[in-house]
């Protein structure tokens, strides 16, 4: 640890060893970031992937007859996982939900770790579901998790209870939309 | 494994983000295995809005 100090010489000066040793100070302060100055890191000098890792967002609906869980299309993100332990952020949104048959009941919205069904479900969110020639609203989803670091894919799931005809409403002015952050 | 980062564009899905596979060819499967739709169980003219085509994937290995 060390903090960063400025250096110089002038013309014919012979530094000291001490005076030599600050810029291996001020090498290792910037190894181990102490050296890096508050808000001395702009935006632009980010990795485009430093904070958002991957999204996907879907613009026509999603039509179902499954009971689920079934993943919804392009609702997917594929991501790598830094090191350094940093907590991850899934969020997904849809506009809407209708479906064309059956009693009024509730359904879920998931987010999940890897497949629809048989992989880690991270998040849940109850959705009414009820004929209804307008769209009743969907939840947004959120899931905080610290996964190790490395590969992974999210996806957003649907469990409705019935074989009866779902869609999902997405489009090009309401997307669907799955996003992951390292946090 | 190497990683990749992507972007990929079909008629009505946009994602980017990376993906861990072999080579190139096995990362272009596995995304168009992930964003391609599958069968719902249902076949009527909503369910052949789905049907679409991968407009475009852009790769770059970063490991």
């Amino acid at each position: 640890m060390g903090s960063y100090q400025s250096w110089s010489v002038v013309f014919g000066e012979q530094p000291s060893a001490a005076k030599w040793n600050i810029l291996g100070t001020n090498d290792s302060a910037f190894n181990d970031g102490s050296g890096i100055g508050t808000n001395a890191i702009a935006a632009a000098s980010l990795a485009t992937s430093a904070i958002l890792l991957g999204r996907a967002s879907a613009t026509s609906d999603f039509v179902s007859s499954a009971a689920g869980p079934v993943a919804v299309t392009g609702l997917s993100a594929s991501v790598t996982i830094p090191s350094g332990s940093r907590r991850t952020l899934i969020l997904a949104s849809f506009p809407g939900i209708n479906v064309n048959a059956g009693a009024p009941h509730v359904g879920t919205a998931q987010i999940w770790d890897g497949t629809v069904g048989s992989g880690t479900q991270l998040s849940s969110r109850a959705i009414y579901l009820a004929l209804n020639s307008n769209l009743l609203p969907v939840p947004a989803l959120m899931a905080d998790v610290a996964p190790t670091a490395g590969s992974k894919t999210y996806n957003v799931g649907l469990t409705i209870g019935s074989t009866n005809q779902k869609t999902l409403s997405m489009t090009s002015t309401s997307p669907g939309i799955i996003a992951v952050y390292a946090t | 494994m190497p990683i990749f980062n992507f972007q990929i564009k079909t008629s009505s899905i946009e994602a980017s983000g990376s993906i861990e596979a072999k080579d190139e060819a096995e990362a272009q499967e596995l995304l168009q295995e992930q964003y391609l739709p599958k069968d719902h169980g249902f076949a009527d003219e909503k369910g052949k809005k789905l049907a679409q085509k991968i407009l475009k994937i852009d790769l770059a290995q970063v490991n």
